[in-house]
């Protein structure tokens, strides 16, 4: 298990900015190689590395600058090594192993938000389910708090409150008011509920763990607006074609043409603060098996481990592309995410 | 009564499951469906599927890609605390029963079609007794697995309810569509296909038709309840052998939708390429048919042999030039690689891409399912590499397998993956089509060239790699490996910073199709009236 912290703090304005990144339990090195086309030297963040597998990036900033006002916070994510996936079960894995619980770890699949109209002709209220992964359940201590963040009115009015326990999580009530118009502008919108749980790892120890969900403003039978979480259906369809799926599948090794293994390679963004966004090389391919090289259109990046990086995003801007291949004896691929978001 | 969740990919609706859902209801059960599309989904979906306490849950196992995806599932389901009985259905289920129960903790598995199957596993725990000696199933008994007795397919399947659409229909456009059947199974024998093996394997009848006045009911009440305006016919045979019987067929069907008051709607459906006439497509288009899915396959006579097709090369031409004539847009998949392919034939293949450059098109390679011919003559042939999780080859000619290895690294974000630019643009290219045929004017007509100039651009791009990779495989002297690997991937991301600009641009046409069919779309029920500024980009959040 590797172990990602993000360390940063809130701006008087409420802004996220990022202080370091450390990756414990990873490899890194010569084996990988990072490509930014518009880095400065007054932008480069400091590197170090050490003897026991750790390697930490801290940001340059001027906390005058930054009006610093607010205490360091951290988050922990914790990472399967490269091609595997990590699991809700695994939270408590090091605590069990003798750490120290008292650092947040950040959860996707640890407990899920979803949203439902309490009644059918009123859309200023909604009651929520907080459904808690079942390796978790029995460890929950008290009740967690949930959380309305992103951006926009949907975020800024909406209350939560009365949170209560249900056999496989719990409920809480959301209120918007001033009531939100929910029109067609608004479809597509999306905004996330974070909750934050306090799970009991091993006798006396209790960790906080953060899960967001994110939320999506979709359509119903009538045209009216629903709620999507993640993973749900939602009915604005994305692609309407003729899908025939090409299988990618590890082939017999000892061929005597090239690229005679397939590796299936996804970028996946693991966190984002402020405009800075950490990015997962997730593939099956193995372990030390392959050559990462990581381009982005703008920005810059720092290297955590081969699959791991840091991209420093430009202050404002349209989308930008981020790539990266990997090369081994006998495969190769290619993976690239585009991203939009305002910093 | 006894509670099942039916568990699946639902990317563009499952009627598979919804049928399955519809038919145990109908016998007094409760059924839930739970969309599970990756792999990511599995924690969430497992988590929600315990928290119903079903009795049963079914995995729908359709293709070969999906095996390692569901046994995930099952296993995750089980550590849940998911202690019912788990089975699963689908074509890959019917053929790989014995590895699904070897591998799986699944308690039994459902064969061929499994409507009634379902009900009577549900009747059968309802009233306490084993899940076993019901038609049909599989299930674990002593030491192995015991097959029942085959079930039949459904001879009247007007006599199954309608599939479950809890939901609101999906939006293409801004516009509402539902997805239908008319018929099941198919009278062709395609060697790849494991709708046709799937079909022969059921015994019965090897086709199907529903009702001409039981179609028109569903397409009716889907119009007036819910809105819909397109529709995806998914039979796998909707357009018959016969000239004579096709035109009458759709007649009826012309007629009795007619009757039941449904207006202005357009119809998505499927063809072989001999099939199509003069007169069928006229029937069609006074159906309502807009786009028609060809089943093109490939433009050399020897591969459309060695896979089984009915048509040749010459069909393909010949039907494009009527359906550009009728004004229906074709979509097709060249399946450029087959176990026998040479890279003459490949060049062909490009070669009839090129002359169809303005149409929505995609390619792959032809791809091993469970109980077909094809896999048998390769298993015979000891040609047949990997597993029942997910079957290879390696092509005769290594030159066209080369090429395809090359492919499978450079254009698996272009072509390959389910959300590539160019199955993105099969979509964009449907969505012009609803805003000319439902919204005519200068507005669509602009779309449409919008779109039209995005889809030759992207095929020119993608032709051009196309023909780089075709000329650096067919090298005379043997190719470094190293080399290789750097060109694919030299290619690959090339290819991809490209990919930036247009599918951003795909992006905004797609969102704006969707934001301007909103507004003009005849509303269903209290819709407020609705404007928007602008459309806006889509972005990849994956938060």
């Amino acid at each position: 298990m590797r172990w990602l912290k993000i360390s940063y703090f809130l701006s008087h304005t409420g802004a996220p900015v990022l202080l370091s990144v450390t990756l414990a339990g990873g490899c890194h090195g010569s084996h990988a190689t990072a490509a930014s086309p518009d880095a400065r030297d007054s932008d480069r963040a400091s590197s170090e590395d050490a003897s026991d597998g750790v390697r930490r990036i801290t940001l340059p900033f001027d906390a005058a600058d930054m009006g610093l006002d607010s205490f360091q916070r951290d988050l922990m994510i914790p990472l399967a090594p490269e091609g595997g996936a990590a699991t809700p079960a695994a939270i408590c894995a090091d605590v069990d192993a003798g750490a120290d619980a008292g650092v947040v770890v950040a959860s996707g699949g640890a407990a899920r938000v979803t949203l439902a109209r309490v009644n059918p002709g009123d859309d200023s209220t909604a009651i929520g389910t907080v459904t808690v992964d079942p390796a978790l359940i029995e460890r929950v201590v008290g009740l967690p708090e949930v959380t309305i963040v992103g951006v926009g009115a949907a975020v800024s009015v909406a209350t939560v409150s009365n949170l209560r326990r249900d056999p496989s999580g719990f409920l809480f009530d959301v209120a918007w008011n001033p009531r939100v118009s929910w029109d067609a502008c608004h479809r597509g919108d999306a905004w996330m509920c974070k909750t934050l749980l306090q799970v009991r790892c091993g006798d006396a120890e209790v960790r906080t763990v953060e899960s967001t969900t994110t939320i999506r403003v979709c359509e119903d039978r009538n045209g009216w607006f629903s709620w999507a979480s993640s993973g749900d259906e939602c009915v604005t369809c994305a692609q309407i074609c003729e899908m025939a799926p090409s299988p990618i599948l590890p082939e017999a090794a000892g061929d005597d043409l090239p690229l005679a293994a397939a590796v299936n390679l996804h970028l996946r963004p693991l966190a984002r603060v402020g405009g800075n966004l950490i990015l997962l090389a997730e593939h099956d391919g193995g372990k030390d098996r392959f050559a990462y090289r990581w381009t982005v259109s703008a920005g810059h990046i720092e290297q955590l481990a081969h699959d791991v990086v840091l991209w420093r995003l430009p202050a404002a801007g349209p989308a930008q592309l981020a790539q990266v291949s990997l090369k081994g004896a006998d495969a190769a691929a290619v993976a690239s995410l585009r991203w939009g978001l305002a910093a | 009564m006894s509670r099942v969740v039916l568990v699946g990919p639902n990317r563009q609706e499952n009627l598979a499951l919804q049928y399955l859902a519809a038919a145990a209801r109908a016998a007094g059960h409760q059924a839930h469906i739970l969309a599970c599309n990756s792999r990511t989904d599995i924690a969430s979906v497992s988590a929600e599927a315990v928290r119903l306490r079903p009795d049963v849950v079914g995995l729908g196992v359709q293709f070969q890609y999906c095996i390692g995806d569901s046994l995930l599932l099952a296993r995750t389901l089980r550590e849940a605390g998911f202690a019912g009985h788990l089975t699963c259905g689908g074509h890959v289920a019917t053929f790989c029963y014995a590895e699904l129960l070897r591998d799986g903790p699944f308690d039994s598995v459902v064969r061929h079609e499994g409507e009634i199957t379902l009900v009577a596993l549900l009747d059968a725990l309802q009233a306490g007794r084993a899940a076993r000696d019901v038609p049909g199933l599989v299930w674990r008994g002593g030491d192995g697995i015991v097959v029942g007795p085959r079930r039949e397919p459904v001879r009247d399947i007007d006599a199954l309810p309608w599939p479950l659409r809890e939901h609101a229909p999906y939006l293409v456009a801004g516009i509402p569509i539902a997805f239908i059947l008319t018929s099941r199974g198919c009278t062709d024998r395609c060697s790849y296909c494991s709708i046709s093996a799937f079909a022969r394997d059921a015994g019965g009848p090897a086709l199907r038709m529903r009702a001409a006045e039981k179609v028109a009911d569903e397409v009716a009440h889907l119009y007036h309840a819910s809105g819909v305006r397109a529709f995806f016919v998914q039979d796998d045979l909707f357009v018959l052998g016969s000239e004579r019987k096709t035109c009458g067929r759709v007649a009826a069907l012309t007629r009795e939708i007619r009757a039941r008051g449904v207006g202005d709607a357009v119809f998505w459906v499927k063809g072989r390429p001999d099939t199509i006439t003069e007169a069928v497509l006229s029937a069609l288009a006074e159906m309502g048919v807009l786009h028609f899915f060809l089943g093109v396959e490939n433009a050399v006579d020897a591969r459309l042999a060695y896979l089984g097709r009915s048509h040749r090369g010459a069909d393909n031409a010949r039907t494009i030039a009527l359906c550009r004539h009728h004004k229906l847009v074709p979509s097709f998949n060249l399946m450029v690689f087959d176990p026998d392919s040479t890279l003459e034939d490949v060049a062909q293949n490009l070669a009839f891409a090129r002359d169809n450059i303005d149409l929505p098109w995609n390619l792959c390679r032809t791809e091993i399912y469970s109980g077909t011919r094809l896999l048998d003559r390769l298993a015979q042939a000891g040609r047949l590499q990997g597993d029942w999780r997910s079957y290879g080859y390696r092509m005769s000619d290594a030159r066209a397998e080369l090429m395809f290895r090359v492919l499978r690294v450079a254009l698996h974000e272009r072509a390959f993956a389910f959300d590539s630019l160019l199955n993105r643009l099969i979509s964009l290219s449907f969505a012009r089509q609803l805003h000319q045929h439902f919204f005519p004017g200068a507005t669509s007509e602009r779309l449409a060239n919008d779109v039209l100039a995005l889809i030759r651009t992207v095929h020119e791009d993608t032709l051009q790699i196309l023909a780089e990779v075709h000329d650096l495989v067919a090298r005379p002297v043997p190719l470094d490996g190293v080399d290789v690997q750097e060109h694919a991937l030299q290619i690959g991301l090339a290819a991809s910073r490209r990919d930036f600009a247009w599918h951003e641009r795909a992006g905004q046409l797609w969102q704006y199709c969707h934001a301007r069919g909103r507004q003009l779309v005849a509303p269903v029920g209290a819709m407020p009236t609705l404007v928007c500024a602008t459309a806006g980009t889509e972005h990849n959040t994956g938060w």
